[in-house]
C-alpha cells in the first residue's frame, strides 16, 4: 500500500512534462558523449554539472540520472561495436558483444543490452523501492572477511571468463593481480612499486589497461594483416532486431542476471561490476553450450547488462537510506544536491519526498527514455561500421586518447594506455585473453585490503574467515567451484593440446 | 608579404623590450584589468566531495563577481600532491589557483615525497571554510562520551577500535593526536577512502571514527550515527548538546579539516589582493555562508594574512605529531 502511495508521489514528480523532457535530454546528452570511447558517466556527469546549476533541484537530478544511464548504456555501445569498455562492468559485455557485431549481429546484440537493461532497470527500481531497508541491512552484514571471501569467489570465478587455456587464464588473473599491487599500500601508507612516480601511487587506472589491452592491441593487430584481410565488422547484417531464437535465449539469462544484479549492487564499491562478472560466470556454468561463450553468445550479453544495470540500481540504496555514497557517481549527484542547497542523507525522504520517490521513479523513466531514443538509434550505430577502417581507427584512437585523458586530467595516463597498447598486441599474438586479467586487477587489491583488514579487527585470527555464515558459505562456494574448474580440465586436457595445434 | 613579416618580427621585438622595460609595473597594470580571461582552479581530488563540491560553490561565487568564468581542474592523486605541483610549477599570473587545504598545504608533503615545499610555493590568498571533528559511534554504542571511551581503552589497551578514510587522512591524525593526548592505546583501521568505514561503524564493527564535519552532519542528522564530542572551539550550532572536546578534558586537541585558496610564489601582490578581496565579499554572502554552513563547514574570512599564518602553523603541528606517532610512508 505504502508502495503504491509511494510510487504515486514519485512518479507525479517525474511524470511531469517537463521533467520527463530533462529526462530525456539527460539521456540523450549521456548516449551521445557516452557512446565517444572511454567517456564514461563520471566524465560525462562532471562536464555537464556547471549547466545545471541553474535548474530546479528535481529537475537537475532527473537530468543526471538521464545522463548516469545514458553514458553506460553508450558504454556498452562501443563495447559491443569496438570492444572498447568504459568501465568494469562492460569489459564482460565486450567479450560476446563484439563477437556478435563481428559476425554482422551488431544490431541484435545493442538491443539485447537496451532491452535487458531496460527489464533489470524496471525490476531494479521496484527492488528499490519496496525493499530498501531491508538491503541496507544485507550491506551492513557484510565486513571485512565476507568482502574478502567474496572476492575470492569472484576471483575464481574470473577464470571461468576465459573461452581458451586455463593455465593462460591462470596467468592472466595473476597478472592481473601483481599489477594491482602498484599503488599506496593501505594500511601502512608505503607507495608500492611506484618508483617515485606520483600518479602510480594510486595504482594504474582501470580504463588505461582495458583500452590498452582490448582496443589498442586489437587495433594494432588489425593493421598487422594485409588490408584486404583486415577486419571487415559487417559483411552482412543479419537483421537489426533479435530474432525470435535470441529472445527464447535471452529472457532467462536476463532475468538471472537482474536478480544477481539487485542482490550484489547493494555492496558499496564493487556491487554492479561483480554482478556483471558473475553472471556470466553463472551463465556460461549453465548453458548447454559453454563453448559458444566468447564466440557471440546471446546470454553472454543479456545476463551482464541485466546485472550491471539492476546492480546499478540499487546501488543506490546505501545512498538513498543513508546517505552514503558509494560510488564517484553517486558522489557526485549529492555534490550536486548540496549545491542546489538540499542537505542529502536519509532525511531527504521525509523532508522531501518529492524529490526522493521523484529520482527513484526517474530512474526508471531514464531508462524508458534510453530503450525509446536508442532502438532507433541502433541502425545509425551499425552503420557507423561500415566505415573503411582507415577512418575508422583513427577516430577511434583519438577518442580514447582523450577519453584516457579525462580520468584524471592527466597526460600520464594517455603514455600508460600507449605501453599497454604494445602488451595487448603481444597477447592479442600469443592468445592470452585480457577479461581475466582485468578481474584479477580490479579484484586483488579489495581482496587484499579487506584480508588485511578482516585480520587487523580480529586481531590476527585466521579464523574469522570460517567462523562467519557468509563468508564460510561463499569460501565453500569457491572452493567448489575450483574443483568443477579443474576436473575437466584434467580431463580434457588432450582435447586442448589438439586445439592449440591447430 | 615580407614587410609584413618584418614588421611584425619588429613588433615583436618592441613588445619584449617594452614587457622587459615596464616589469616594474607590469604587476599594477595586470592586476587593475585582472582577470581577462578564464581562471583554472585546480582540485587535487577526483570529481564529487567535499573538496571539489566547495572549489565549485566558491568558483561559481568569484566568477560572479570578477566577471570571469572559474574553471574546475579536477587533477586527483597522490594524496592530492599531483593537483598541488601542477600550480606550484603554473605561471605565476593569477590563472591557474589551488583549492588546497589540510592535505596539499600540510600533510601529504610531510608523509610523502613532495615536488614543492608547502611554505614557500604557494602565495595564500585566503582560508575560506574550517570543518571540525565530530567522533561519533553507532547509536546503541555503549560509548556516551570521550571518557568512557578513554576509560575503555585503559582497561583493555587496543581493544577500541577506530576507523579512518586511510592513513594521514585528518580522521586517522585526529585519532593519533587524541591517543597521544589522552595516553591511550587505541587501534586504528584504515580505510580506502570511499564510506566503507562508515558503514563498518554503522554497523557496529567499529567503536568510533574521528570524523569531520562535513562527512557526518547528514548522518547525525538523519540519526544513523551518534556524536559523542566536536572539536570546534565552542559547540556546533547544528548539535547544541554535544560537548566540545575542550569541555570534555582536551583542550589542546586541535585537528580539522580547512580549505584554502592559493596561488603560485610570486603571484603578483596586486592580483592576489583582488582575489582575497573578493573571497571575504563571496563569504560574507548569506547564501554562501548558509552552504557552507550545511555541509558541515564553517566559513571563515578569507583574508590572506590569517591563511599565511595559519598554512605554517597547521604543517608544523603535523610534521611533529607525524613524526611523535611514528607513522611514515617511506
Amino acid at each position: 500500500m505504502d508502495l503504491l502511495q509511494n510510487l504515486y508521489i514519485g512518479f507525479q514528480t517525474s511524470l511531469s512534462l517537463i521533467n520527463l523532457w530533462y529526462a530525456f535530454l539527460g539521456a540523450m546528452l549521456g548516449t551521445l558523449i557516452g557512446v565517444l570511447p572511454g567517456l564514461g558517466p563520471i566524465a560525462t556527469i562532471a562536464m555537464l554539472l556547471p549547466s545545471m546549476y541553474s535548474l530546479q533541484p528535481t529537475s537537475a537530478l532527473i537530468m543526471l540520472a538521464g545522463i548516469y544511464y545514458g553514458a553506460q548504456y553508450g558504454g556498452s555501445t562501443t563495447a559491443i561495436l569496438i570492444n572498447v569498455p568504459g568501465e568494469a562492468s562492460s569489459v564482460v559485455t565486450a567479450l560476446d558483444g563484439y563477437q556478435m557485431a563481428r559476425h554482422g549481429r551488431a544490431g541484435a546484440a545493442l538491443a539485447t543490452a537496451a532491452l535487458a537493461s531496460f527489464f533489470a532497470g524496471t525490476i531494479g527500481t521496484l527492488v528499490v523501492a519496496a525493499f530498501a531497508p531491508p538491503l541496507t541491512a544485507l550491506a551492513f552484514e557484510f565486513g571485512a572477511p565476507e568482502y574478502c571471501a567474496l572476492m575470492f569467489l569472484g576471483l575464481v570465478g574470473a577464470v571461468v571468463l576465459a573461452s581458451g587455456s586455463l593455465a593462460k587464464a591462470l596467468a592472466m588473473v595473476v597478472l592481473g593481480l601483481l599489477l594491482g599491487q602498484i599503488n599506496t599500500d593501505v594500511i601502512t601508507a608505503v607507495p608500492r612499486f611506484s618508483f617515485g612516480i606520483p600518479e602510480l601511487m594510486d595504482g594504474i587506472n582501470f580504463v588505461v589497461i582495458a583500452m590498452g589491452v582490448f582496443s589498442f592491441g586489437e587495433i594494432i593487430a588489425n593493421l598487422g594483416k594485409p588490408p584486404e584481410h583486415r577486419e571487415i565488422f559487417v559483411k552482412k547484417v543479419t537483421g537489426l532486431w533479435p530474432s525470435k531464437q535470441d529472445f527464447h535465449d535471452a529472457a532467462p539469462a536476463a532475468l538471472r542476471g537482474t536478480l544477481l544484479g539487485c542482490l550484489l549492487g547493494v555492496l558499496p564499491g564493487a556491487g554492479p561490476m561483480l554482478a556483471s562478472f558473475t553472471s556470466y560466470s553463472v551463465e556460461k556454468k549453465m548453458s548447454k553450450t559453454p563453448e559458444a561463450f566468447g564466440k557471440g553468445a546471446i546470454q553472454g550479453v543479456a545476463a551482464p547488462e541485466a546485472a550491471n544495470n539492476s546492480g546499478a540500481q540499487t546501488s543506490f540504496i546505501p545512498m538513498l537510506t543513508l546517505g552514503i555514497p558509494t560510488s564517484a557517481v553517486m558522489a557526485l549527484m549529492i555534490g550536486a544536491m548540496t549545491i542546489m542547497g538540499i542537505q542529502p542523507g536519509p532525511q531527504v525522504m521525509t523532508t522531501n519526498p518529492g524529490l526522493f520517490w521523484g529520482l527513484i521513479t526517474s530512474m526508471w523513466v531514464g531508462n524508458l527514455m534510453l530503450v525509446i531514443l536508442n532502438l532507433p538509434l541502433i541502425g545509425i550505430w551499425v552503420k557507423l561500421l561500415t566505415v573503411p577502417y582507415r577512418f575508422l581507427f583513427p577516430a577511434i584512437m583519438a577518442f580514447c586518447a582523450i577519453g584516457v585523458y579525462t580520468l584524471s586530467n592527466n597526460t600520464f595516463d594517455v603514455y600508460c594506455a600507449a605501453a599497454f597498447a604494445v602488451v595487448g598486441f603481444l597477447f592479442n599474438k600469443l592468445g592470452f585473453e585480457p577479461a581475466p586479467l582485468i578481474l584479477g586487477f580490479v579484484l586483488g587489491p579489495m581482496m587484499e585490503e579487506n584480508l588485511r583488514r578482516a585480520l587487523l579487527m580480529a586481531r590476527g585470527d585466521w579464523s574469522v574467515f570460517v567462523t562467519r555464515p557468509i563468508s564460510a558459505t561463499m569460501i565453500v562456494l569457491a572452493v567448489g567451484l575450483m574443483v568443477m574448474i579443474t576436473l575437466p580440465a584434467i580431463s580434457k586436457k588432450r582435447e586442448e593440446v589438439f586445439v592449440d595445434e591447430e | 608579404m615580407t614587410t609584413s613579416l618584418l614588421s611584425r618580427r619588429t613588433f615583436t621585438r618592441l613588445l619584449a623590450a617594452t614587457a622587459v622595460a615596464g616589469l616594474g609595473c607590469f604587476g599594477l597594470a595586470q592586476a587593475q584589468t585582472y582577470p581577462t580571461k578564464p581562471v583554472t582552479l585546480v582540485v587535487p581530488y577526483p570529481a564529487g566531495g567535499a573538496n571539489d563540491m566547495l572549489g565549485r560553490l566558491i568558483g561559481q561565487k568569484l566568477s560572479e563577481g570578477l566577471g570571469q568564468q572559474f574553471i574546475i581542474d579536477n587533477k586527483p592523486g597522490a594524496g592530492t600532491l599531483i593537483g598541488a605541483t601542477v600550480v606550484a610549477k603554473a605561471p605565476a599570473d593569477g590563472y591557474t589557483l589551488l583549492v588546497g587545504g589540510f592535505a596539499s598545504n600540510a600533510v601529504s608533503p610531510i608523509l610523502f615525497k613532495a615536488e614543492y615545499d608547502p611554505l614557500t610555493a604557494f602565495e595564500p590568498i585566503g582560508l575560506f571554510g574550517t570543518a571540525p571533528m565530530v567522533v561519533i559511534t553507532f547509536p546503541n554504542s555503549k560509548y556516551k562520551t570521550l571518557k568512557d571511551v578513554v576509560e575503555a581503552a585503559k582497561a583493555k589497551p587496543g581493544e577500541v577500535m577506530y576507523g579512518s578514510s586511510g592513513n594521514g587522512s585528518p580522521l586517522h591524525l585526529a585519532g593519533e593526536m587524541f591517543t597521544a593526548q589522552a595516553k591511550i592505546n587505541l587501534t586504528h583501521v584504515p580505510y580506502k577512502g570511499g564510506s566503507a568505514h562508515i558503514l563498518d561503524l554503522i554497523g557496529g564493527r567499529l567503536d568510533v571514527i574521528f570524523d569531520t564535519s562535513t562527512n557526518s552532519t547528514p548522518l547525525i542528522k538523519g540519526g544513523k550515527v551518534r556524536p559523542i564530542a566536536v572539536s570546534s572551539k565552542t559547540r556546533m550550532a547544528d548539535f547544541p548538546d554535544v560537548p566540545t572536546f575542550a569541555e570534555s578534558g582536551y583542550p589542546d586537541f586541535t585537528v580539522n579539516g580547512w580549505y584554502a585558496l592559493y596561488a603560485p610564489a610570486k603571484t603578483p601582490k596586486a592580483i592576489v589582493d583582488r582575489l582575497s578581496v573578493e573571497l571575504q565579499k563571496v563569504l560574507k554572502q548569506p547564501e554562501v555562508i548558509e552552504k557552507l554552513r550545511g555541509v558541515g563547514v564553517a566559513p571563515a574570512s578569507g583574508v590572506a594574512s590569517e591563511l599565511a599564518k595559519y598554512g605554517p602553523d597547521e604543517f608544523a603541528k603535523y610534521t611533529k605529531l607525524i613524526k611523535d606517532a611514528n607513522i611514515k610512508a617511506d
